[in-house]
């Protein structure tokens, strides 16, 4: 059960999706200094395998800061719903704080093209019910990059959870790596500039270490999307399909999932 | 006598033709507190800017453009890649404090791009 809820908790942290984003890939841009940045998603999820299945929605709550033109800061709360089969156990309640800092590494604007590099450090505060969190600590660290030729974005993210640093889980927990990339472009609405349609394929790498093995738990989404773009208002719908896993004895094979989400900066 | 008075009539004509000459020129005294007229800018002026990647950026830009006390209002255009600010009555917008703001916005301001809106 333990192994299951590390697995979990990962899952919740590999979808903590900081705000600047595509839809859930983060990018390598900061943004503006005294710009805030709200967000809000509902999130599906299933899991399952042999022994049991695994449902959850989750409804995280972001607000990003820009403390100047170089750091950002974000804090992140999520009310999470999840049910087990068999056994038909439901938890309710609100996970850990989530905080992130992103640092502009290098940027560069032309004409023609954005480049963004952007590190990022954050982590987890056990603050969570004790239904839903591990109670333990998951830094994490990794690397975003941007690249925007005008009217497309590509943009992609590397990151890894370091799980219970603290070492308060009875099991030895492994780390999680993630390999993101979002492709999408901008199709203006209208003749002013304040609408924008934009379709987005993004792909999604997870490998999960199996405590006390060599092997690990691998996992790759395909996941289509849209955005709407009003004005400082954005509107988010994507699909994750899980296209390949590993199968390993005892893995949880992923369900599809989705995510709709609401972006508004201030 | 006739010549004498002939040539102060024609120093004070000249006289006056040249304070003349320099108010048409040089335009009205300016008020207290207000620019002389010559040395203010027009009404909008048009920037080209760098960086602005989708409608959310133009917020941002306007956000820090607008802090400057020498601006009245800005506009800015993600897709034209464009900035245009309305100086406050009177004011001159200061190029390199303008660049400033828009580098706080995580953009770039093309320095040689200033144009006057038509």
């Amino acid at each position: 059960m333990q192994k299951k809820l590390i697995v979990f908790f990962g899952l919740l942290v590999g979808i903590a999706a900081p705000v600047f984003s595509q839809i859930s890939t983060d990018v390598g841009l900061t943004p503006a200094q005294d710009r805030w940045i709200f967000r809000s998603q509902y999130r599906t999820m299933g899991m399952e395998n042999d022994m049991m299945e695994m449902e959850a929605q989750m409804i995280p709550v972001m607000l990003g800061y820009g403390l100047s033109n170089k750091v950002t800061v974000m804090a992140r709360g999520v009310y999470m719903q999840r049910s087990t089969e068999p056994g038909g156990v439901d938890r309710s309640g609100p996970d850990d704080l989530f905080l992130l800092s992103k640092f502009r590494l290098f940027r560069k604007n032309t004409a023609n093209y954005t480049l963004g590099i952007a590190p990022f450090v954050a982590s987890n505060f056990p603050t969570g019910a004790q239904e839903i969190s591990n109670r333990t600590w998951n830094p994490r660290a990794g690397l975003n990059i941007s690249f925007r030729p005008r009217f497309m974005a590509v943009d992609l993210s590397a990151s890894y959870v370091f799980y219970d640093v603290a070492g308060k889980l009875s099991e030895e927990a492994a780390g999680r790596f993630n390999l993101n990339m979002a492709l999408s472009g901008m199709i203006p609405v209208g003749n002013t500039s304040k609408q924008v349609v934009a379709p987005v394929l993004e792909i999604n790498y997870v490998s999960e270490g199996r405590a006390g093995s060599e092997k690990s738990e691998q996992w790759l989404f395909v996941s289509p999307g849209v955005t709407y773009r009003y004005s400082s208002l954005a509107v988010d719908l994507l699909y994750q399909q899980p296209v390949w896993g590993t199968e390993l004895q005892g893995q949880m094979s992923q369900q599809p999932r989705w995510i709709v989400g609401l972006r508004y900066m201030f | 006598m006739k010549g004498k008075t002939m040539k102060t009539l024609l120093f004070i004509t000249t006289a006056l033709f040249f304070m003349m000459s320099t108010v048409v020129t040089f335009g009205q005294t300016p008020k207290d507190g207000e620019a002389p007229m010559a040395e203010s800018q027009p009404d909008t002026l048009k920037f080209t800017v760098y960086g602005m990647d989708c409608p959310g950026c133009e917020g941002g830009l306007e956000k820090q453009v607008n802090k400057m006390k020498s601006v009245k209002s800005s506009k800015a255009n993600w897709r034209k890649q464009q900035l245009k600010v309305v100086p406050t009555e009177g004011a001159n917008i200061e190029i390199d404090a303008l660049e400033k703001r828009v580098r706080k916005a995580n953009l770039t301001l093309e320095k040689e791009s200033l144009k006057e809106d038509e």
